[in-house]
């Protein structure tokens, strides 16, 4: 009996797969035939989508090899919409039913060689069909597929310009670029296919009652999760610089990156979930240890693998959350906003070290928020954290020497603003800090300058001054970092003016508002006068002379031995164009030789300058010694 | 609410506990556990402005560390498993004056019920497997933790079923506690302990004493141990970024000291360690500073002849061609490259690289013993071999030599043309004769 059956069963198999194969050929028939809408009659009508659709198991491969891989081209989609158009449908049809794995190794090649949008939509098409059926199992395959179209998405040629930085003209005009509109229409198309499997996961893939902890390990939902964060990084986070504050225009850049950042937050539950681990990703490198069996992509949680969930393209969904304001209504209130701001300074650094301008700029962005949501000043204790070394570094890097305007003005600003969201005690620590350490002039004279406003404004409470502003400290800050010419007598007084004048400035200042040397002052002048102002005053009157001489000597056309001396000043003056924005270039390179009338203006312009620097010299030595007579007045009076 | 029932957790009215519903058992988690649980949160008028229920899954965070509001922490801190219970939290221990626009207003008192899910220890394990599990028993409100290459002084006390084995204080520089007898599980958790932090320490044998174990310990294979930790003080590690060459180099130099040292003493693994720490710090002038390539040479040198020390051949021979792309005519990396060779049986190879060295220096009498020594090799495997395939044509022939079936077709001949019934009769032909090598 069973033998019997056995025979029928193989007996049938056979039929069908006779039947299978003419079906095959009907449908290649029809094409050439350019009957199309023959072929669609053969899956759709009554009578024969039944039988057909039974049939597709046995050919699915073969119509894929066939037909589809055929004619989804861009060449037959010209040529052929039509012919294009029939054989998509075909392949998201034979998609559900030809073997899984075999189809979805075809579908990841072919989407990573596909070069047209086109092409792209019908396999991914086809591959959504492919991953409802796989359904859990075999995660690994769903990253790979996954994989598979961020791939073509990171292949995308872009302009140059998206990585060297914009302004705030091109960025409104981004979008009309047709690379990057290629690009964003790749995005959304990634959107429409993922959105029937998010739809599903979410439902399925849920914890189940028992379950006390969320399993961070690779299944399908964590693997999504990092999917939607990755594609929040690079090339989408190139166009985040068009990004406007409290503009009403509704970019497309934007509207990707909301509907990206909330698909990840439904995926994640807790949308804070990956702070938690931003510390232990950007603090402790994972130590790779081969004997041990700990390898890069060893890690039994997904979320701290850099590969699949890159650092930046974290910050980046945090940046969408917070300025984006894309936190979901229902997330957790209870975080820390002091957390909130640590963790976020891992994630600022990692945007401010990258190369691209566009991320440069979302990392300031980032801290700006959070700077604003703080409750009380940032603690001291947390500058024990190293990030906020290198934090502050990569910021000053950019407030510096950034080629774009936009960069240094937000970046100086956020400076400030991060200074000011400390302690008393955390914001004495790092002015020293950067005073100590950075070598841009400019910097150092504003950050200078910002010390004496912070004493100002102690000065102008009710309340007793605090230590870092008076006696020990505040001389220290003043003699170690402020008043300080870099090279004594000898020191280039144009290349240090900036310094200088805000170092004058603040010694004017203090002889004026603090006559009852509150600070302290008045007992560390002795010793500015002995580091700062007798050597400046010696080297000012060096350098006037040394100067006049020389543009003399051009007058009279005797000048060589000071054409190296004259370089310099025009490489000086190089770098500060290059900063400017004005023009690019190498700061660096020498300038060619220039004519006598160009070495009378450079010179003049130096003398200026000097001439600048010593009426200051001279205003801050008279304001000192008035205030310094009326103070002796003044206690001789009482006395 | 009647007040009496409510238990003063801040010690200042600010954060207050009334239970709902008692836990089970004694214990409540430590500082650094991860915990789960359900929480509402709503103001004084009770408006809900937050909960873990709506969004149907419990909440998780690290505890103690300052994720989150005060109160939490502090109330969490105090609850058993299965607990539940009411927190009431003064603004000072949640939003401040400031509240938290627009769900929660300015100075809003905060009433949270809470239900402890449970808690687990922090695993710090480089991959995640629960092989290093810290329970913090001392939290410590310093952020300062050891890096690499910095001066460490801890207190420590291993364990193993109950019976402590060592309890020592120790001073040693990151990254070389296995100089001292640091076990490695106790070295990675240190890294992120706070100065001032005591955490008993789960270590798996991967990450303590393996699969040998420790007599002088009483400690069998393959054992799970547990250690005691206070990080007592630690130094700040070197600044790599912040170097400039000279003392880039200079700081290799220390390092390449310090592995000659371990070398001296024997101890491979570190001495490699501090080698290759040696050799990342070197500037990447090499191509133009003799110096910074003189020191290059000798580190990938010492490190190669560490891993001929340790039976790593394959690695010691790597190392030796790094040290000869940069000194093709280096006498010493020839020599011990010709070792490596002559160990893993590579003896052409050796041959070739001991003949270089006499080349380079004629009156190497060790390098003169080698290339004896590869020779006779050489010769004992060439006997070897020839024995071999004698062995194996004298078997062949003997086997030629018995009764060999008539060939009936000329084969090629016919090629192309076989009927069903030669195939098959030259098939069973083949089959036969089973000494037949198909080609």
């Amino acid at each position: 009996m069973q033998g019997q059956e056995q025979e029928m069963e193989v007996d049938v198999d056979v039929a069908q797969a006779t039947e299978a194969s003419n079906l095959l050929q009907l449908i290649k028939q029809l094409l050439v035939e350019k009957a199309y809408d023959g072929v669609r009659m053969l899956f759709q009508s009554a009578q024969e989508a039944e039988r057909n659709i039974r049939l597709l198991a046995h050919i699915a491969m073969d119509l894929y090899h066939d037909v589809c891989f055929v004619n989804i081209s861009d060449e037959v989609n010209s040529q052929e919409p039509e012919l294009f158009d029939c054989s998509d449908e075909l392949l998201k049809l034979l998609a559900r039913f030809a073997p899984l794995q075999e189809l979805m190794l075809e579908l990841m090649e072919r989407l990573e060689e596909s070069r047209s949008l086109n092409v792209f939509g019908a396999y991914l098409r086809a591959l959504q069909v492919v991953l409802q059926r796989q359904g859990r199992d075999k995660p690994q395959a769903v990253e790979w597929c996954l994989q598979s179209a961020f791939t073509r998405l990171r292949e995308l040629p872009l302009p140059k310009y998206l990585s060297e930085g914009y302004d705030e003209q091109q960025a409104r005009l981004i979008e009309q670029n047709e690379q990057v509109e290629d690009l964003l229409a790749h995005y959304i198309t990634v959107g429409l296919f993922r959105q029937p499997l998010c739809s599903e996961i979410l439902l399925k893939d849920v914890r189940a009652p028992d379950q006390i902890f969320r399993d961070c390990s690779q299944n399908r939902r964590n693997i999504f999760a990092c999917f939607l964060i990755q594609l929040l990084g690079r090339p989408l986070a190139l166009l985040e610089m068009s990004h406007v504050k409290e503009d009403l225009t509704r970019t497309y850049v934007q509207q990707v990156t909301d509907s990206l950042s909330k698909d990840a937050s439904q995926f994640l539950g807790d949308p804070f979930l990956l702070l938690n681990l931003v510390e232990q990703r950007a603090r402790w490198l994972r130590k790779l240890d081969a004997s041990k069996g700990v390898y890069e992509m060893s890690c039994r949680n997904v979320f701290l693998i850099e590969e699949k969930l890159p650092l930046h393209a974290v910050a980046m969904y945090y940046h969408s959350l917070f300025v984006g304001n894309q936190l979901p209504a229902n997330a957790p209130r209870i975080y820390a906003p002091l957390f909130l701001f640590e963790t976020s300074a891992y994630l600022a650094e990692v945007l401010l070290r990258q190369q691209e301008p566009p991320l440069q700029y979302c990392g300031l962005r980032l801290v700006e928020h959070l700077l604003g949501i703080l409750i009380e000043p940032v603690p001291a204790t947390s500058l024990q954290l190293d990030v906020h070394k290198r934090f502050c570094e990569a910021l000053c890097k950019i407030v510096g020497y950034s080629p774009q305007v936009a960069l240094r003005q937000l970046g100086l600003h956020v400076l400030r603003q991060y200074i000011l969201g400390f302690d008393d005690q955390g914001k004495y620590l790092i002015l020293k800090n950067l005073l100590e350490t950075l070598q841009h002039d400019g910097l150092m004279g504003y950050l200078g300058g910002m010390y004496k406003d912070l004493v100002d404004k102690a000065l102008s409470k009710s309340e007793p001054i605090p230590e870092v502003y008076s006696g020990k400290m505040f001389r220290e800050m003043l003699l170690l970092c402020v008043c300080v010419l870099p090279h004594d007598v000898k020191s280039d007084l144009l290349l240090h003016s900036d310094r200088l004048c805000h170092a004058l400035n603040i010694l004017r200042y203090f002889a004026v508002r603090d006559k009852a040397d509150v600070t302290g002052f008045w007992q560390a002048l002795p010793d500015i006068t002995r580091i700062l102002l007798d050597p400046l005053g010696k080297a000012l009157n060096f350098s006037m002379a040394h100067y006049k001489a020389y543009k003399e000597r051009v007058e009279r056309g005797q000048s060589a031995s000071d054409d190296e001396l004259m370089q310099r000043q025009l490489n000086m003056l190089a770098v500060n164009i290059t900063n400017s924005g004005m023009a690019g270039g190498d700061g660096d390179s020498h300038l060619p030789d220039i004519g006598r009338q160009e070495k009378l203006d450079v010179l003049a312009s130096s003398i200026t300058s000097l001439e600048t620097l010593q009426s200051l010299y001279l205003r801050a030595s008279e304001i000192i010694e008035q205030s310094s007579r009326l103070r002796r007045n003044a206690t001789s009076s009482d006395a | 609410m009647p007040e009496g029932n409510k238990i003063d957790l801040s010690g200042d009215g600010g954060v207050l506990k009334e239970i709902l519903e008692e836990g089970k058992g004694t214990e409540t988690p430590h500082t650094g556990c991860t915990v789960s649980l359900h929480y509402t949160g709503r103001l004084v008028d009770g408006t809900e402005f937050d909960s873990s229920v709506g969004r149907n899954e419990p909440f998780e965070f690290p505890l103690g560390k300052g994720n989150v509001i005060k109160a939490f922490d502090m109330g969490v801190a105090t609850m058993k498993i299965g607990e539940r219970c009411f927190l009431t939290c003064a603004p000072n221990y949640a939003y401040g004056a400031a509240g938290s626009p627009p769900a929660i207003p300015p100075d809003a008192t905060l009433i949270f019920e809470l239900e402890m899910l449970g808690w687990k220890g922090e695993d710090l394990s480089p991959n995640q497997d629960g092989s290093i599990d810290r329970t913090i028993l001392e939290a410590s409100d310093k952020k300062r933790t050891p890096s690499d290459g910095a001066f460490v002084k801890a207190h420590i006390s291993g364990a193993f079923e109950g019976r402590v084995f060592e309890d020592r204080d120790v001073e040693f520089d990151y990254g070389e506690g296995k100089a001292i007898g640091i076990i490695e599980g106790v070295e990675i958790a240190l890294e992120k302990m706070n100065i001032g932090e005591t955490s008993r320490i789960k270590i798996q044998a991967k990450y303590a004493f393996g699969a040998e174990g420790n007599e002088e310990f009483k400690i069998p294979p393959n054992s799970t141990v547990e250690y005691t930790v206070k990080l007592v003080d630690c130094g700040k590690g070197l600044e790599e970024w912040k170097l400039s060459d000279e003392e880039r180099l200079a700081e290799a130099k220390v390092y390449k000291e310090k592995g000659t040292n371990y070398f001296k003493k024997e101890n491979w693994a570190l001495a490699i360690k501090m080698y290759t720490k040696c050799k990342n710090l070197l500037p990447n002038t090499a191509d133009t500073n003799e110096e910074v390539k003189k020191v290059k040479v000798a580190t990938h040198s010492n490190i190669a002849l560490c891993h001929q020390k340790s039976n790593d051949h394959f690695e010691a021979k790597q190392e030796c061609n790094e040290v000869l792309a940069l000194d093709q005519n280096n006498v010493k990396a020839l020599y011990r490259r010709g070792q490596c060779n002559l160990t893993i049986n590579e003896l052409d190879d050796a041959l070739e690289d001991f003949q270089k060295v006499i080349q380079l220096e004629p009156g190497n009498k060790a390098a003169a013993n080698q290339v004896i020594i590869c020779k006779q090799k050489l010769k004992e495997s060439k006997d070897k071999e020839k024995k071999l395939y004698a062995n194996m044509f004298t078997k062949l022939a003997a086997n030629d030599k018995e009764t060999e079936p008539p060939r009936e077709t000329d084969v090629l001949s016919k090629c192309g043309e076989w009927s069903e019934e030669d195939a098959k009769r030259e098939a069973e032909l083949t089959l036969e004769r089973d000494n037949i090598i198909m080609i």
